[in-house]
């Protein structure tokens, strides 16, 4: 008999519809799922992965499939990514899923960051960054850790980022109309003005969105808002400033980062850097957005004002008195959520527990297992003592 | 009245000792104008060029001079030769055309016959025009044995393609059509026989070169060994073929070459008009085989032809998970209408042609059943394709100088859509000056 009995036919057809509904279920919340250790299998043909690792320094993309939770992504583009993080053993990497064709997308993605954890003995420091930051209500990337295997080699524990991209201004906005900017760390910058030329702002400002604009529709606005920010008159900062730069978001996302003692944000050590620019159509004020966070929880009393006189922004908007009065209150307002609960120990001991094991097996690491214990050990002693500290460093500068 | 030669070289001689102190800005716009003044003079001579009537042999004690031939005696000839191109890019509306002036082509060289049996060829290019990989160009020696069994050896252009196997300087076109600057194989050293038989009718070409094919192994010996050589055969078949100027000029022909890629982004790429790259770089390893189709019908005034290319790349183990995937393919074709509107039939007097041209070149996978996608290991790749209209005139003033301008439309086809790229019609349009011996 040629046919299959119909029952047979039945059972096969649900079985399939089942198995689809499973992989239709799948979404990015699956993906950013806090509460689980995700695994990543990354196949490249081997001569792609030599070459990516002998040229780690280049951002030349390979093909690579990649399968997570049963699904099976295929032709994804792959390269080695970071700055400071740059490593030939255990690279840094960022997986495009739109790079072979304009149509393909992951969850909905259009790309993710691998993160090599390389510059945090911890490994856990972005993640938890992110997640807080989050919690304040500044829209910044979700991240979790993943066990990542490369041609059935285990690679180690990697951060997986969610890129700020068209699809991210589209999660948190509800729209991605504008022109989103990476700002390119060049040489120490304090958002003084950089000048007339609008070719100085190129390097620094590189469009994520909209990169077929003219040169001078891309930086005239950026232009335009530094030099407002810096020669604007003291009796109309707010104002005129306030018409460019989201003056309520901006303050939010660098009361949180002086609350994580992030050396390396807004108001870096050596000039503003880890940051997106995002100018909303119809002339909205533009806004900033967090980037690697792996040199947060610098110290637990490392100063509630450092890098504000250095930065002309910070500098101008703390001396604006109903600026400086928001500011202040967010930061109590972020050390609240930091503390309140023990959230902030709660998060850094969930985040440990769940990859300690998969960490203490990261045969790439460059940094040995007491590291990771001891960089933990550190960071629960930031979240105990740092709020204290803020608080009272709020109640002396105020 | 003034003559303008006389005009233009006032302004050179005066331009000319400005050319340090100014800026680079101003220098190339100097440079501009020099060039310009060079082609006054030049084009205000052609006149007379075209108005002196055939030099006549001159004899000097047995050395005769005929053109640019020198003939010593019966036992030596001597040929030497020259080109220099200058192309104008007048419009592209893609990119705004920043610098207008390039040089097309800069060659010498000397060709000559030796004892009615041996023919000889050196030539060397000042300028990358014609997808080498050296400046050399053809240097080779041939031994001609009889009619129907020629041997040559050197470096010279492979047995493939009408059109490829053209002198640039003969060329309808501007640029030869973007399938055969694709898929025809460039110059390599090699030996090869040919010859014509059945009464001039059949002609044959057969030889044997090194596996160059335009990649830069040549410091990597076990590259050399492990590919072997490259094979190329071609018959051509001229079932009417007669010079008198009445009756009409028929021309078949097919060709093959094959010879083996090493593993590497090594395949073959489409460009456009301005050189830019269309096409991705695959990873291929193995077989490459080109086949080639071309005839020609030549009437009075009237002369089509065309040409079928097909370029396929073996795969072997370039999967993502070190598997063999399908051949990739790359396909071409062109057809080409010249109209002589002025002037007589042949390609040395004066003559005014009027020339349009279409071309495609196509480039997929063998296997189209998977998912299609752009990237260097892609099962299935993304088919794309550039359809290319060319409409050009070709003043050939006399034997030495032609002016000739194309407008050329290309426009790329990404069926499925999955390139970022613009598939909207592109212009551009163009001139050249070429001065050849």
């Amino acid at each position: 008999m040629l046919t299959r009995p119909l029952s047979g036919r039945l059972c096969i057809g649900l079985l399939l519809l089942t198995a689809a509904a499973a992989v239709r279920a799948q979404t990015t919340e699956d993906l950013f799922n806090e509460a689980v250790l995700q695994r990543l299998e990354i196949t490249m043909h081997s001569r792609d992965w030599d070459t990516l690792r002998a040229n780690f320094t280049d951002n030349d993309y390979y093909p690579a499939d990649v399968a997570w939770n049963g699904m099976r992504v295929r032709n994804v583009g792959i390269r080695s990514r970071g700055l400071g993080s740059r490593n030939p053993v255990k690279p840094g990497l960022e997986l495009n899923f739109a790079r072979y064709s304009s149509r393909a997308s992951f969850l909905g993605l259009r790309a993710l960051v691998l993160d090599n954890l390389t510059t945090d003995p911890s490994m856990i420091r972005e993640r938890a960054a992110m997640s807080f930051l989050r919690r304040l209500g500044v829209p910044a990337p979700r991240v979790v850790h993943a066990e990542v295997s490369i041609n059935g080699q285990y690679a180690g524990v990697y951060g997986v980022v969610e890129p700020i991209d068209s699809v991210f201004l589209q999660r948190y906005l509800g729209e991605s109309a504008g022109v989103l900017y990476e700002y390119h760390w060049l040489t120490p910058y304090f958002a003084t003005f950089p000048g007339e030329d609008l070719d100085t702002y190129v390097p620094m400002f590189e469009p994520r969105t909209q990169e077929t604009l003219s040169t001078f529709d891309l930086y005239d606005p950026i232009r335009e808002l530094f030099r407002t920010i810096n020669e604007a008159p003291d009796s109309a900062f707010r104002e005129s400033v306030g018409a460019r730069l989201d003056f309520e978001s901006t303050l939010r996302l660098i009361a949180g980062e002086t609350v994580l003692a992030e050396l390396d944000g807004i108001l870096g050590y050596d000039g503003m850097n880890n940051f997106y620019l995002y100018r909303p159509p119809a002339s909205a004020p533009a806004r900033l957005f967090p980037w690697d966070a792996d040199h947060t929880f610098e110290a637990p009393d490392y100063p509630l004002l450092a890098g504000a006189r250095e930065n002309v922004l910070m500098r101008r908007m703390l001396e604006d008195p109903v600026l400086r009065a928001r500011y202040f209150d967010l930061v109590l307002e972020a050390v609240n959520a930091a503390s309140s609960d023990g959230w902030l120990e709660h998060e850094l001991t969930r985040d440990y527990l769940q990859i300690r094991e998969a960490a203490h097996a990261d045969p790439l690491k460059p940094y040995s297992n007491e590291d990771f214990e001891d960089a933990f050990a550190e960071l629960m002693v930031f979240a105990r003592s740092r709020p204290d500290f803020v608080k009272a460093e709020v109640e002396q500068n105020r | 009245m003034t003559d303008p030669r006389a005009s233009a070289l006032a302004l050179l001689t005066r331009l000319a000792p400005l050319a340090p102190a100014i800026g680079r800005r101003a220098r190339r716009r100097a440079a501009i104008r020099l060039r310009y003044a060079a082609a006054v003079v030049l084009a205000s001579a052609m006149p007379a060029l075209a108005q002196t009537p055939a030099p006549s042999p001159q004899e000097q004690d047995g050395v005769r001079w005929d053109g640019n031939v020198i003939q010593f005696g019966e036992a030596v000839r001597l040929e030497p030769k020259a080109r220099l191109q200058g192309d104008l890019l007048l419009w592209n509306d893609v990119a705004p055309v920043d610098d207008h002036f390039s040089w097309g082509s800069r060659r010498i060289g000397i060709g000559g016959e030796l004892f009615n049996r041996v023919e000889f060829q050196v030539e060397r290019a000042f300028q990358d025009d014609d997808d080498d990989d050296t400046a050399w160009r053809d240097v080779f020696v041939e031994v001609r044995l009889s009619r129907a069994f020629q041997v040559r050896g050197g470096r010279f252009k492979l047995p493939f393609s009408l059109e490829r196997t053209t002198s640039r300087d003969e060329l309808d076109f501007l640029e030869r059509a973007t399938a055969v600057r694709a898929l025809s194989p460039s110059r390599d050293t090699g030996v090869m026989v040919h010859g014509r038989v059945a009464n001039r009718m059949v002609e044959y070409e057969a030889g044997i070169f090194r596996t160059a094919d335009g990649l830069d192994v040549v410091d990597d010996p076990n590259s050399w060994s492990a590919l072997g050589s490259t094979l190329a055969g071609r018959i051509m078949v001229d079932p009417i073929r007669n010079n008198d100027g009445r009756t009409r000029d028929l021309h078949f022909g097919v060709a093959l070459v094959r010879n083996t890629m090493p593993e590497g982004l090594n395949s073959e790429v489409g460009r456009l008009f301005n050189d830019d790259r269309f096409t991705e770089r695959m990873h291929v390893n193995g077989q490459r085989t080109r086949l080639g189709a071309e005839a020609m019908w030549r009437g009075q005034r009237v002369t089509v032809k065309g040409e079928l290319l097909q370029l396929t790349d073996q795969r072997l183990g370039q999967s993502i998970a070190g598997t063999d995937l399908p051949d990739l393919v790359m396909r071409g074709a062109y057809v080409t209408g010249v109209v002589r509107v002025f002037g007589a039939r042949g390609r040395r007097g004066q003559a005014v042609d009027i020339t349009a041209r279409f071309d495609r070149l196509s480039f997929t996978s063998a296997d189209d059943s998977d998912e299609p996608f752009t990237n260097p290991r892609a099962e299935h790749v993304a088919p794309l394709a550039k359809n290319t209209w060319t409409f050009g005139a070709t003043w050939q003033l006399n034997r030495w100088v032609r002016l000739q301008s194309n407008l050329i439309r290309e426009t790329l086809v990404d069926p499925f859509d999955v390139r970022d790229i613009d598939t909207q019609p592109t212009w551009t349009a163009a001139m050249r000056f070429q001065l050849a011996l």
